[in-house]
């Protein structure tokens, strides 16, 4: 007994062992990590990000994003937006300041008039049931209210500039179309998006009636790790196909689906699943066990009978 | 009595008595540890070399810098560049190594075949049929990053299912996973442990990030003829080894 005990007590020091790498303590808990994102939304427009009369942000591009969490809480004294490498102003926003917490993505774009403007979108980070992902859509072309088709069934009907509205889908490819509000005549699509399960991805309808068109990200929980540089990651790109066995060795056309695709699994975090409810892997009872009882209990009979049958064949031959 | 007794029923006897013994082990194990049911878990050595889990990485000081830091050098260097979106590109599903069969000498597992398996209706994972192992998909190949799973059924339907043995695992048996394009990998079976269904981490057995690892589920324990269920889960858990 005392040997069963000091296995015992092996066995549990060495589930705490375990515990360490399979991670039985608790989750940390995803809420309360401030993630703020800036988005370029504006086409064929390079500015320049000032704050203060200082330039923090140059060459900034139509799809180009920058992590402001560090800036969290911070107030940025006239923030202005300038044509790229010029004292024009595109846009005068004066003294902002940045939340403290939470997880948004701020997003220069035009409004139905054609005018440049910012708005601070919240990104949702509430767990996703398992085998379902989130999309979210959002309104920040140049355009009036717009309608959104998935699936050719109208989804959204009347979204204005500056608002969104997203669902949690199954984890299943969608066809969206983009429409003007009650017209037949599509802007955008229809184009297939992946509905990814456990992540959330938004797709941020931009442009003007020149050329609508989507830009697609993915919500990020917390900031990135500081490896986001774009060069940084297209050259980490390159070694990574050749000799990183963990990463999915890429398409070798398609670059920009490879950046799109890389940024997330090596700088960010963009897992919001849920574990299934459960693994219910039997239905029936296992019946080979009940088989060492059955034949032992029938062996003890076997062996009784016979030996009773033997004695009295002995005193019938004495 | 030893003697008179077949070799098949000393089998037999073998066999009931290890049941017994799990058990006992069961029970003692339960007193001392309230939450969770083990049964065996061994390899100290091992499991100690990964006495640590990876940490998301520290988010920067935010906030800290006071409104005064108005050198607006500092501010650019709390501004961090991201990737950029390339426009009217969507993100497709990553192409993903696939398993498609299982071999697990240890436990009678010889060829068996590995299917992409989802959630059901209810939200539990979908398990194939007897003869099949399902590979959660939405999580990691196994290998990859993260909790890679695998579940078989003990029974069903009458019927032995791929995972009838899983507690006989021993720690330090390999299973050897094979993929869709023709490679294979091998895992090292770190230790067993049976849960009470109510006590199953769900949330770290499906974690997509941290260290490669691989677990195998299966049911045990007492059977629930009304809910045609078991009361326990069988978790065996398993690390890559490293190619020769």
């Amino acid at each position: 007994m005392m040997r069963k005990l000091t296995a015992l007590m092996a066995a549990i020091a060495a589930f705490s062992l375990l515990a360490a790498l399979f991670s039985f303590s608790p989750a940390a808990a995803q809420d309360d990590t401030t993630r703020i994102t800036l988005l370029h939304g504006i086409p064929d427009t390079d500015v320049d990000v000032s704050v203060d009369g200082d330039v923090i942000i140059d060459d900034f591009r139509f799809g180009d994003r920058q992590d402001l969490s560090g800036l969290a809480g911070q107030t940025l004294v006239d923030l202005q937006v300038l044509l790229a490498g010029t004292d024009d102003v595109a846009l005068d926003q004066g003294d902002i300041t940045l939340p403290e917490d939470g997880n948004l993505t701020a997003v220069a774009h035009l409004d139905p008039d054609g005018s440049p403007i910012l708005t601070l979108f919240v990104n949702g980070t509430s767990e996703i049931d398992a085998g379902k992902g989130r999309i979210t859509f959002r309104h920040t072309a140049a355009a009036e209210d717009i309608d959104i088709r998935i699936d050719g069934s109208r989804a959204i009907n009347g979204m204005t500039s500056g608002k969104d509205a997203g669902a949690d889908l199954p984890a299943d490819p969608i066809e969206i179309e983009v429409f003007p509000q009650g017209s037949d005549d599509s802007v955008v699509g229809p184009e297939t998006v992946d509905v990814v399960e456990g992540e959330s991805v938004v797709v941020y309808i931009v442009g003007t009636d020149e050329e609508y068109t989507v830009l697609t990200d993915k919500v990020s929980l917390g900031p990135a790790d500081g490896s986001g540089d774009a060069d940084a990651d297209d050259d980490a790109q390159a070694t990574a196909d050749d000799d990183d066995t963990e990463t999915q060795a890429s398409d070798d056309d398609a670059d920009a689906e490879a950046a799109a695709d890389d940024d997330d699994s090596d700088d960010e975090d963009t897992a919001m699943n849920s574990a299934p409810a459960g693994v219910e892997t039997g239905n029936s009872p296992i019946t080979s066990t009940t088989f060492p009882v059955a034949a032992l209990l029938i062996g003890i009979i076997v062996l009784s009978m016979a030996g009773t049958f033997g004695l009295r064949r002995r005193s019938f031959l004495d | 009595m030893t003697m008179l007794l077949s070799p098949q029923v000393q089998r037999a006897l073998a066999g009931f008595s290890r049941l017994l013994a799990t058990s006992v082990c069961v029970a003692l194990l339960a007193t001392a540890c309230a939450e969770q049911q083990v049964s065996v878990v061994l390899n100290e050595g091992r499991a100690s070399a990964f006495g640590f889990r990876d940490v998301a990485p520290t988010p920067a000081p935010m906030n800290q810098e006071t409104a005064a830091a108005t050198a607006t050098g500092s501010l650019a260097d709390l501004v961090r560049p991201l990737p950029p979106i390339v426009p009217g590109t969507f993100p497709t599903a990553d192409d993903v190594n696939r398993p498609i069969g299982l071999r697990a000498p240890t436990i009678a597992v010889e060829d068996a075949q590995v299917v992409d398996v989802g959630v059901d209706d209810n939200g539990f994972m979908a398990i194939p049929g007897a003869d099949e192992v399902g590979w959660y998909q939405y999580g990691p190949t196994p290998g990859e990053r993260g909790s890679s799973v695998l579940a078989a059924h003990i029974a069903y339907n009458g019927q032995d299912g791929v995972f009838r043995n899983l507690l006989d695992l021993a720690v330090g048996d390999e299973v050897v996973v094979l993929y869709e394009d023709e490679s294979e990998q091998a895992f090292e079976i770190l230790g067993i442990v049976q849960y009470d269904k109510d006590s199953v981490p769900l949330d770290d057995l499906f974690e997509r990030s941290g260290q490669s690892r691989l677990v195998l589920i299966t049911c045990g324990g007492d059977f629930n003829p009304g809910l045609r269920s078991y009361d326990d889960n069988i978790i065996a858990y398993a690390v890559p080894v490293a190619s020769t």
